[in-house]
């Protein structure tokens, strides 16, 4: 189906849908797009992790050694200590993750028990839609 | 790029605000069901929802554990059962209703809506046999709901079924009166009501949708209320913005679940509803969004305009975040489910008239309160007529959803447990409708439904 909209002086809006409904405000792309996306490695499949608690050696070492063996690049690392916490914000690339999502995040529950601290890990679209447009 | 407090308040928001989608509903259409013979029809409408829902549980659990979303519920709505109960020659409406609860245990949901029946004008056979047998399909099931539209604004209000309905609310306390009026808890009279609506108990799957689609019902008052916090004492127009703001967050959430879910379940993504949904636990409350606006409790003068504010902040930061915004997007102020709201009617601040005015600013309508177990079918029809009413007046959906509780009064409590949570019995006015409803026929609709 295709849509031609005039807005504003002249300007022509096309919009090139599947079948389906007209959307109301177009703000995402759609899952499909999405995929093919991925697929062709444009968009890559991205976590966050979150680690919190009570500072002590070896989190980062510990943390990065299980990502390492999953072959889990980290593309961005930073850390703060907010309100007395060591606060650390880990951005990884599960692109080419030789387990899967779950397994990883079972892995850092267990670190988690080890270091008595709190790891999140979620994928990155969560934080990303959430927060841009 | 995401900065570091971006990525904490979304975790904040998730693990200490109780943010979480609250429903992820798909809707399945069973037209294709109807069948003269009750039998076959039964086994044809368990077939469908076994063989389509299949994946719905693993794919929403694995959507939750990959993404670190919360999804309290999977739930399938379907075709009012009104719409197939009047092909058979032979009534097996009560068959059907324990073909869904069949098919919706196999599945692994916690709820199926679609018992319905849409009567505002007029009652086919299939909308009588299933109003009929709604009390015993309530009572002798265990997860199906059960909702009937009695009003439009297009066609004014139905006040037969009105009368009907009534009875049938008194009907299905009386079944499970060893349960507190259970059934009661899972019937929803609407006006205006919604065929896409991801919500129980009022979900079903409206004649105008897809034969199979993806609903999804956010939540988030927990989330609206800590943002709140951060702007006490400034002036309403930073209230808006903030609650806006909170809103689009929340919403954003729902869009992404209900694209992911549409896309790995290969079913058509139908919408987001951009509801707040309050459940019984602490901080998870409309009613303390309303008293952090500044009311003492939750009831008081002022809650109304609170409520209006609320509600239309939240529909324009969560129309923003997503393409396909619809149910009933709207906040919804159920009793027994806010633990806000059980507080303010124990304190006698929060009253069944003050509810009702509030209902006409606000999704939905009288909802989840307990009321004396000695009030009247009439009474109850004519609290059902002036929801309707509001409804039809102001072209939105408004819904009853009371539970007159057998052998108990005012004072009283009744205990559904989990979300249903719990309510203090609530007063209603004692002076007669009876004559009122006798009357029956419809009430014409109004003259703003002339619209073309």
């Amino acid at each position: 189906m295709t849509i031609g909209r005039g807005i504003g002086f002249g300007l022509v809006l096309v919009l090139v849908l599947g079948p389906g409904r007209i959307p109301a405000p177009a703000l995402t792309p759609s899952p499909s797009h999405l995929t093919c996306l991925r697929e062709m490695g444009a968009i890559q499949l991205k976590a966050v992790i979150t680690v919190l608690g009570k500072d002590r050696p070896g989190i980062i070492a510990k943390i990065a050694t299980a990502l390492y063996e999953r072959e889990v690049n980290i593309d961005d690392i930073s850390q703060t200590i907010m309100q007395g916490l060591f606060t650390m914000v880990m951005i990884v690339d599960l692109g080419k993750l030789n387990t899967n999502i779950e397994e990883l995040q079972a892995k850092m529950q267990e670190v988690e028990n080890e270091l008595g601290m709190q790891i999140r890990v979620k994928r990155e679209e969560v934080f990303t839609a959430m927060h841009q447009i | 790029m995401l900065t570091m407090r971006q990525i904490l308040d979304t975790q904040e928001m998730f693990h200490e605000q109780k943010l979480d989608i609250r429903t992820v509903t798909m809707g399945i259409s069973l037209l294709d069901c109807a069948d003269g013979n009750g039998s076959v029809m039964a086994q044809k409408i368990y077939d469908k929802i076994t063989r389509v829902a299949a994946r719905l549980v693993p794919v929403a659990k694995e959507i939750e554990k990959e993404f670190g979303i919360p999804i309290i519920h999977k739930r399938i709505s379907v075709t009012p059962i009104a719409m197939l109960a009047g092909a058979s020659e032979e009534d097996v409406t009560l068959e059907l209703a324990h073909a869904l609860d069949r098919a919706g245990k196999a599945v692994g949901v916690n709820f199926i809506g679609g018992f319905s029946a849409l009567v505002h004008k007029g009652m086919t056979k299939g909308d009588i046999r299933l109003i009929q047998a709604l009390p015993r399909a309530l009572a002798e099931t265990e997860i199906v709901c059960g909702s009937v539209n009695v009003a439009t604004t297009r066609a004014g209000m139905n006040m037969d079924a009105i009368r009907e309905m009534g009875q049938v609310v008194k009907e299905c306390a009386r079944l499970t009166k060893d349960r507190d009026g259970i059934a009661c808890a899972k019937l929803v009279i609407f006006s205006n009501a919604v065929e896409d609506n991801p919500f129980m108990a009022g979900a079903f799957h409206g004649p105008g949708e897809a034969d199979c689609t993806i609903n999804v019902g956010v939540s988030g008052p927990g989330v609206v209320k800590v943002a709140l916090e951060e702007v006490r004492g400034k002036s309403f127009d930073e209230v808006a913005e903030t609650i806006k703001k909170a809103a689009f967050k929340v919403t954003r959430m729902g869009e992404l679940v209900a694209r992911e879910a549409s896309r790995r379940l290969g079913v058509s993504y139908g919408i987001v509803d951009l509801s707040l949904a309050p459940t019984p636990e602490v901080g998870d409350s409309v009613a303390r969004i309303l008293e952090e606006m500044g009311l003492e409790t939750c009831g008081t003068h002022g809650s109304t305009a609170a409520l209006a504010m609320l509600n239309d902040a939240v529909k324009k930061g969560g129309a923003m975040a997503s393409s396909h915004v619809g149910g009933l997007s709207g906040a919804f102020i159920p009793v027994s489910e806010d633990e806000g709201m059980i507080e303010a009617v124990e304190k006698g601040i929060l009253t069944l008239d003050k509810l009702e005015a509030m209902t006409c600013v606000c999704s939905v309508g009288l909802d989840m309160i307990a009321i004396p177990g000695d009030t009247t079918a009439e009474t109850i029809s004519a609290i059902i007529a002036d929801e309707a009413a509001i409804g039809m007046i102001n072209n939105k959906t408004t819904a009853v959803r009371v539970i007159p509780v057998h052998g108990k009064g005012v004072g009283d409590y009744v205990e559904f447990g989990g979300l249903l949570g719990r309510a203090p019995i609530m007063p209603v006015n004692k002076a007669s409708s009876k004559l009122f409803v006798e009357r029956g026929g419809r009430i014409p609709a109004p003259i703003h439904s002339l619209r073309n």
